[in-house]
């Protein structure tokens, strides 16, 4: 018999849909093959009978994701299985594909959480980070179609130096388009992210904190725009903390299937194989989330075994050293510090007060 | 009487003032509060040793302007929580 009340549910599955995408965006880290077609990815009935069983050990979300989710050939199949059964779901989507037909379903499903990648306010700077001319024309009309069906939607970029001068672009074209959020994401050295890392195209933590301030700064000029500069609990103001709450990964609840059936802690199986944990062909999801060594070495050691900056953080037991799929990417240890915390603690730039030795 | 009992700061608690307000952290349970301006000097006032009856009287001199059942409400509520939740014991 399955424990029916578990010390850690599984509250929420990301599922990475299709390992294809229709753009090639150089900063990916789940470094998807390029496909404009659908992909067939799990079978449905393979996938139902797995979140089915997700839910006798508390699922309650799915995060649909990729390569890009809506190549999935039985995408709308799936969202109307979600919605017989109560689950909340959100998607991640680059916006391109989005037509009537997928956003009617996406309404009559009752979707709770819509985000769509947009990089630049400017057509050049988006298609060339993105890896395929058109993807800015073809994502605005996907965020106008959401914005005509009346989804509160949240734009996401990835922050790096060849689009830093975009942010104020984007809050204008947020608002124009009636988005709900803007949220800019740190680029991280994983997957394909890596190249732009060692090439120096990335923001240092320094730079990455003070256009931090500078969003904090302008917030009262964003409107009903909420927009979210997404850094490490421990790097923001003590206001943004106490306006959103510390919002950090809940690893210890969640669970990756990536498309070809591997369990992993998240999507970082896609280029880790040591991080997968079984496939739903041959394994009970169940099984792996209660008696998996990696799930339970990660409850037994998070986050009194985080390293460096981390291990001695005030937020560490919240924050659970922010990304951990990340710190394995870069370290090959779990438990190694996250890379922009360490990077602002060597330079001087994290906060004194939120050091605990 | 309530009003006479003297509070303190649990030692093992760190508490950590930042500009805008501070952060209560009990290691040993990972358990976090943030405390706004007022809740910082309230706190503050509590590690003095002081009763109940002098804070609220402290926090009606630094804030004139608040109604001062406002303040004796907030006052007593703040504190009941730290109690319960041993930042401060008695």
């Amino acid at each position: 018999m399955h424990d029916q009340s578990p010390s850690y549910p599984l509250v929420s599955l990301y599922l990475y849909l299709s390992d294809q995408c229709n753009l090639s965006c150089r900063h990916c880290w789940i470094s998807p093959g390029y496909s404009e077609n659908a992909t067939h990815g799990i079978p449905l009935e393979d996938l139902k009978n797995t979140i089915l069983e997700a839910k006798t050990i508390g699922l309650q979300s799915v995060k649909l994701t990729g390569g890009e989710p809506l190549l999935y050939r039985d995408f709308n199949a799936l969202l109307t299985f979600l919605a017989g059964e109560g689950i909340a779901v959100i998607i991640e989507s680059n916006g391109t594909l989005f037509e009537h037909r997928i956003l009617e379903t996406l309404r009559l499903c009752q979707v709770d959480q819509i985000a769509v990648s947009l990089d630049a306010a400017t057509k050049e700077i988006h298609d060339e980070m993105r890896g395929v001319r058109g993807s800015f024309d073809r994502t605005l009309q996907g965020l106008k179609l959401l914005s005509e069906y009346g989804f509160d939607f949240q734009i996401i970029m990835t922050l790096q130096r060849r689009n830093s001068q975009e942010i104020q672009g984007l809050v204008s074209l947020a608002k124009e388009l009636g988005a709900g959020s803007l949220k800019i994401n740190h680029l991280v050295p994983c997957g394909r992210g890596e190249q732009i890392f060692r090439n120096r195209e990335n923001l240092s933590a320094d730079e990455l904190i003070l256009l931090y301030q500078t969003v904090e700064r302008e917030r009262s000029s964003h409107g009903d725009l909420d927009v979210i500069f997404d850094l490490p609990v421990a790097l923001r103001s003590i206001e943004d903390i106490k306006r959103r709450g510390i919002i950090e990964c809940r690893i210890l609840n969640i669970l990756g299937i990536l498309a070809n059936g591997a369990f992993s802690i998240c999507g970082i199986g896609q280029t880790m194989d040591e991080l997968r944990m079984g496939n739903l062909y041959q394994d009970s999801i169940v099984e792996i989330w209660q008696n998996h060594r990696i799930l339970m070495d990660l409850r037994d050691s998070l986050p009194r075994q985080l390293k460096g900056v981390c291990g001695n953080c005030l937020f560490r037991f919240q924050c659970l050293g922010a990304c951990r799929a990340n710190a394995y990417a870069l370290n090959k240890d779990l438990y190694a510090p996250y890379f922009l915390c360490q990077e602002s603690y060597e330079s001087g730039r994290f906060p004194v007060s939120r050091i605990v030795q | 009487m309530e009003s006479e009992t003297k509070y303190r700061r649990n030692e093992e608690i760190v508490f950590r003032e930042e500009d805008d307000g501070a952060f209560l952290f009990d290691p040993d349970s990972g358990d976090l509060r943030y405390l706004n301006q007022s809740g910082k000097e309230t706190f503050l006032l509590l590690g003095e040793d002081q009763s109940m009856s002098s804070v609220i009287r402290r926090m009606r001199e630094l804030y004139p302007d608040i109604d001062p059942q406002q303040i004796e409400d907030d006052v007593r509520s703040f504190v009941k929580d730290l109690e319960e939740n041993r930042f401060i014991l008695t």
